[in-house]
């Protein structure tokens, strides 16, 4: 994994949108996601966050097949700890209700999977790894400091370089450190992590 | 005695006769008789099926066929239904797959949990979405294919109600 820290006020510029009352945050990484792909390929996203209207006009380019799960509505139950392996997978399974068939080219995991235990971090990994394919890529939020508390946001892609971070009704989270997702999230590795701002990573994960 | 005859000013010749065009429907203008209304105190279950944009605005349960023609879900309408249409647009909410040949809009009021599939598809901003998105035109044959695929499809009785005749009740 390679970490680098860039002070927020030069590549990860942040400037409101104000018209939505949202973040528009410059990426590093997501172009990562997206390379290699050109508009009018047929791409398959997961988004396992709110339908965002900004997310489906940037991927209507590539005429995407996007199956949005938004998980963190149901962080009380993601967050349960003691549940069995098999319930946990169980539990995962219904959530994420994937069709059998369906094989993802990027996953967008935002910041939902630091409401999950470490034992439904598993269950995760575990159903969302038959879904994905050598060349799959992710995106997410990780934290600097474990410990910190990060306030919740709705996410979307403006275009291939920026997101935007909504305010959302979500749960204050304390993400997992690194070093548990690399134990637990076993579908994928986190390849690349950058500073974005307020002690918050964007990390790319890539499949092992 | 002797008035003067006013000569008869020749009328303007009157311009040729043009045919008027027939008003054009947008979701946003369903203003034409070609446009049905289910009204908000209006409840179907069963599989509506016409010639002609229809608006929800009442309770639908089943399933909606306009494959040539527009359909709004106005933001009173509640559609538990599969719902396939030209261009579909959606203000309320609606449980169930929606297939649009043309394109899927759901506006800000709008809440959707089900499967879209059409070439264009608009989120506005504040629209509430759990599904999934298919934009590629080629692959579903738009009609139907949103129907097989996913989790939330909606089925009713099929019981039939034609048309707008015996639906038609303007929103109050």
């Amino acid at each position: 994994m390679r970490l680098s820290r860039k002070p927020a006020n030069s590549d990860f510029s942040a400037r409101p949108d104000l018209s939505q009352g949202g973040q528009v945050l410059a990426s590093r990484l997501l172009p990562e996601v997206f390379e290699g792909h050109q508009p009018g390929d047929r791409l398959s996203v997961l988004d396992l966050g709110t339908g965002n209207a900004k997310t489906v006009q940037f991927l209507s380019q590539f005429q995407a097949k996007v199956h949005f799960v938004d998980l963190a509505e149901h962080a009380e139950l993601l967050g349960q700890k003691d549940l069995t392996a098999a319930q946990a997978l169980t539990t995962c399974t219904q959530l994420l209700g994937l069709p059998s068939t369906a094989r993802y080219d990027i996953v967008m995991l935002w910041d939902v999977v630091h409401y999950l235990s470490p034992g439904m971090l598993e269950a995760l990994s575990s159903v969302l790894e038959p879904h994905t394919l050598k060349h799959t890529k992710g995106y997410g939020f990780g934290s600097l400091q474990s410990d910190r508390i990060h306030q919740p946001f709705a996410c979307g892609i403006v275009d291939e370089a920026q997101i935007v971070l909504e305010p959302s009704e979500g749960l204050p989270y304390c993400a997992h450190s690194q070093q548990q997702m690399n134990q637990k999230f076993l579908c994928m590795r986190i390849a690349k992590a950058t500073l974005l701002q307020e002690g918050k990573l964007e990390l790319l994960f890539e499949r092992h | 005695m002797f008035e003067k005859r006013k000569e008869a000013a020749p009328e303007p010749p009157k311009p040729a006769a043009t045919p008027t065009p027939p008003p054009q429907n947008t979701p946003d203008t369903f203003t034409s008789r070609s446009t049905a209304v289910i009204g908000q105190t209006i409840k179907v279950k069963g599989t509506i099926e016409g010639d002609e944009n229809l608006i929800i605005e009442g309770t639908v349960e089943g399933s909606v066929n306009l494959p040539k023609h527009d359909l709004t879900v106005g933001a009173s309408g509640k559609v538990t239904a599969d719902l396939d249409a030209k261009m579909v647009k959606i203000d309320g909410q609606v449980t169930g797959d929606i297939a649009g040949t043309e394109k899927v809009i759901v506006s800000k009021t709008g809440l959707v949990r089900g499967n879209i599939v059409a070439p264009r598809v608009t989120l506005e901003d504040g629209a509430k979405f759990k599904g999934s998105i298919d934009m590629d035109p080629s692959d579903s044959a738009a009609t139907g294919a949103a129907k097989n695929s996913g989790k939330a499809s909606a089925h009713a009785a099929p019981a039939k109600v034609e048309s707008s005749n015996e639906v038609k009740q303007e929103a109050s």
